[in-house]
């Protein structure tokens, strides 16, 4: 260990230079962060353009790694026969070690001891900051990997360049080859897919891997290279073909929590959509009704699968989305806000436009009428392309609808008042509002725009891990949500996820400038809408609410029929 | 007990036969100079024997072990200098010493500081600020400083000025005076390897045209001239370089064994006055290096 520490040493002295002009860079990454952060939030011609010097810094990152793991590797060469090492008492097993060391310090350790003040500026905590370094070590490895094998086989940087081109021209033309003669995979599960997904992956980490680990201890060049052709070879064929499932634990029993949640199926639907003409492709709409949400909880959907048999009998599948309705009374728990205080003749006018809405365009509603407390409708589509839309038939025989949901309870994070200048950070996030103002879209005079400068946790390998995993509800509503709260008059109003706006991830974190609208409230009188509330903007705050206990589980429905709408609003001509 | 044994080593690139079926032993205390003229087969053969390639055929065994097998433990007993070897040039000369000590434990400081003050070799100094001669001596220093058992040094003189090639040999003399270690040199630069060693190794496109010690070697090769006579049905065989211009002859006898081949040089030039003297290793090399230059012209022609 200590001769390993010693080639440790001396290629850290070795690097400096380089390593400092990447520690510089990183540094400079971070400090455009911290600009972004404690900007003006109004400025998004001045966001745009530090954003584009973050992604010229992302990718100057991977440019950068691309070039250290040379420098590391090269200074004890694998290849050739005047590499000093190989006639002095260094086995390769121990420069392997050396290296894998150098490599964890230059390309693990220090980036996350770079990073760590900006998380911690930013408000991470323990949790955090793990799943920041995480994503930290999954970015380097994302370039560290592939250089690292390519190194190896190499002896100078005009070698390694021209290796990697040769490795990037034999990928490009072996997956052309797969794309041009790829089985169908329409025919193939879901669960197949992702399989293939996890198994590709897991053949290039291992092909990878093994011709580093060759190579170093054997030195046989063309054996390490061939290792890494088969390697991306068996990559592609198991693209292609492989047959499995192998994801494993995609919903197991369903959790207490989750036993008394049921799902009916109200009105499943065709929808042609405006593009039909073009692109012959059509939406299947599945009217979903919860029943049995626990009271404190929220039931938020994510995929939806139908599956049914075609004409020939063979099963066919098709994935859509869900998407939850209002979250009802958990909320309301929370926050603390009282009953709405409902005011008839708006209500009665509300209802009667929606109405006439619905009878006039034979759509379904945006929003589902009426929220049962506690309870929550959920829509779910389904597109189906030309090809699989002319093997539906009319009565679906065996048809199946899958979908994948999520419980989860509310956690309200902050709750800021509508001042400038204000900044609250919980759990990670920070909000500030950066400037207040009259709406500039002269709907209701009286309606505000907030500039809204956060930082939250990028979460990328919360969000993608479980994907891979084959647990789809992951990737939904992990993130928070701000609402409207004016809690004199009883009222809570959806206004937008965290994260949506002008957006760039700097080292874990996302900073985003965001705009939100807020609402003043009115009501109806004499057919005339009129203000609400006088001072309304003092009553109001902007609540960020999280959600935490996830339960995930997943719900199957028959589909026996579908309905389509009896008059389709613009029939596009020449369709059938 | 041997150091280094071949036995029909061969290695070949493409369809040339860099080294072909090479049987070779050193034993151990000898200081041997492997010679032989461009593409001869010696750095090759070296580059086999340090595992830097592997062979197509035969083996090749270093202190004992497969040539393919050499370690930590056997390299921590072999010095290699070679002319194309990668040095951490970005180190200076004191970090390059550093560098390299711990992986010995037989390093000796003393002979380190000797060494480093006979070299005259600026110690905070970066390698790649060092002349070609003073990279070469850093080298060699790094390569004795641990007493090897084996030293192997590939064209170490090549390119290297008179005074820096005394500096360099007189470095090894001494060292070697005070050690028990085996030599393995190849060099072009026939003095000063003739000076160093006691045994030859003669290389000629792959093949090994002789392997003696340097005495022997000297002791058997003469260069003849014979005036006032001639001969009567040309040269004995083996006898190279023969010549005859009128009554002047010319040849190089390598089986000289003393008074036996004088008298045999008489009976064969009756009346003829002989003269023979003896050849330097540079001469004997030439006359080798030439006489498998022609058969090999004779065996292209056949």
């Amino acid at each position: 260990m200590k001769l390993i520490w010693h080639i440790v040493k001396k290629d850290l002295v070795r690097m400096r230079l380089p390593l400092a002009l990447w520690v510089l860079l990183m540094v400079a990454k971070i400090g455009l962060g911290v600009a972004l952060r404690a900007g003006d939030g109004v400025d998004f011609t001045w966001f745009g353009r530090i954003e584009l010097y973050v992604n010229l810094c992302t990718w100057l990152d991977g440019l950068m790694i691309y070039i250290l793991v040379a420098v590391l590797i090269h200074g004890d060469a694998l290849v050739g026969t005047q590499a000093g090492w190989k006639t002095r008492p260094i086995s390769g097993a121990r420069l392997l070690g050396a290296k894998v060391l150098g490599t964890l310090l230059i390309f693990g350790v220090l980036p996350v001891l770079i990073s760590l003040p900006w998380w911690l500026m930013c408000g991470f905590g323990a949790h955090e900051i793990g799943e920041a370094m995480m994503e930290s070590i999954v970015w380097q490895a994302m370039f560290v990997l592939p250089s690292l094998a390519l190194a190896v086989l190499s002896e100078n940087f005009a070698r390694y360049f021209t290796l990697t081109l040769a490795v990037i021209f034999v990928v490009a033309v072996a997956c052309l080859l797969q794309v041009a003669y790829l089985p169908d995979l329409g025919r193939v599960s879901l669960t197949v897919q992702e399989s293939r997904v996890l198994v590709v992956l897991a053949l290039v980490l291992a092909g990878l891997a093994g011709v580093v680990v060759h190579q170093f201890l054997t030195l046989r060049t063309w054996r390490s290279g061939g290792l890494g052709l088969a390697a991306i070879g068996l990559a592609m064929v198991a693209a292609s073909v492989w047959p499995w499932d192998i994801v494993l634990h995609r919903m197991g029993p369903d959790p207490e929590v989750a036993r008394g949640v049921s799902l009916t199926l109200e009105r499943p639907s065709i929808d042609r959509g405006p593009n039909y003409a073009d692109t012959k492709s059509i939406h299947i709409l599945f009217e979903l009704q919860a029943h049995g949400v626990p009271e404190d909880r929220v039931l938020s959907a994510s995929v939806t699968r139908l599956s049914w048999r075609g004409a020939d009998g063979a099963w066919l599948n098709a994935v859509g989305w869900a998407r939850g309705g209002p979250l009802g009374l958990p909320l309301r728990r929370v926050l603390q806000i009282p009953p709405e205080r409902v005011d008839e003749e708006t209500h009665r006018f509300v209802a009667l436009r929606q109405a006439e809405a619905h009878a006039r365009d034979h759509q379904m509603p945006a929003t589902p009428p009426v929220a049962v407390p506690g309870d929550a409708y959920l829509h779910s589509t389904v597109t189906l392309n030309a090809e699989l839309a002319d093997q539906l038939p009319d009565k679906l025989q065996e048809g199946e609808l899958t979908t994948d949901l999520e419980l989860d309870r509310p956690l309200p994070l902050l709750d800021l008042p509508l001042k400038v200048g204000l900044l609250q950070a919980k759990a990670a996030r920070s909000v500030r509002i950066a400037k207040i103002d009259l709406s500039p879209v002269k709907v209701w005079a009286t309606d505000r725009i907030l500039w809204v400068v956060e930082t939250h946790p990028l979460n990328a390998a919360r969000w993608w891990w479980p994907i891979f995993r084959g647990d789809w509800t992951y990737g939904i509503d992990g993130g928070a949500g701000y609402w409207e709260v004016n809690r004199s008059q009883g009222m809570v109003r959806w206004l937008a996820s965290m994260g949506m706006g002008y957006s760039v991830a700097v080292d874990g974190v996302q900073v985003t400038w965001a705009r939100i609208g807020v609402q003043a409230p009115r009501v109806v009188r004499g057919g005339k809408w009129v203000a609400g509330q006088p001072g309304w903007v003092d009553a109001t705050t902007l609540a960020l609410v999280g959600f935490t206990d996830a339960v995930r589980f997943s719900r199957t429905l028959k589909v026996e029929r579908l309905n389509e709408p009896p008059k389709l609003k613009a029939e596009p001509a020449g369709a059938p | 007990m041997n150091i280094i044994e071949t036995h029909n080593l061969t290695r070949r690139f493409g369809r040339t036969e860099a080294v072909h079926g090479l049987d070779f032993s050193l034993p151990a205390g000898s200081l041997c100079a492997l010679l032989g003229p461009n593409g001869a087969g010696k750095t090759t053969t070296l580059k086999l024997l340090m595992n830097l390639l592997a062979p197509t055929a035969g083996e090749a065994r270093v202190l004992g072990t497969d040539s393919r097998k050499l370690g930590e433990r056997e390299f921590a007993q072999i010095g290699y200098v070679s002319e194309n070897q990668q040095l951490p040039l970005w180190m200076n000369v004191r970090q390059f010493l550093d560098y390299c000590r711990p992986f010995y434990p037989t390093w000796d400081r003393g002979l380190e500081s000797t060494l480093l003050a006979q070299f005259a070799l600026p110690e905070n100094r970066k390698l790649q600020h060092l002349s070609r001669g003073m990279l070469m001596k850093a080298a060699l220093l790094s390569a004795l400083a641990y007493r090897p058992k084996l030293l192997v040094l590939d064209e170490p003189f090549s390119g290297l000025d008179p005074l820096v090639r005394e500096e360099f040999v007189r470095g090894l003399l001494e060292v070697s005076a005070a050690g028990d270690w085996t030599v393995l040199v190849s060099s072009h630069d026939i003095e000063e390897v003739e000076r160093l060693c006691d045994r030859v190794a003669l290389l000629d496109q792959g093949r090994l045209r002789l392997d003696e010690s340097a005495d022997g070697l000297l002791g058997r090769f003469r260069r003849v001239e014979v005036t006032g006579a001639s001969a009567e049905t040309g040269p004995v065989a083996g006898w190279l370089e023969w010549e005859q211009a009128g009554a002047l002859t010319r040849y190089v006898d390598p089986a000289y064994a003393g008074e036996a081949s004088e008298r045999a040089w008489r009976e064969r030039f009756p009346g003829g006055t002989v003269l023979a003297r003896p050849m330097a290793l540079r001469e004997i090399f030439l006359t080798l290096a030439r006489a498998g230059r022609s058969e090999t012209l004779k065996g292209a022609a056949a």
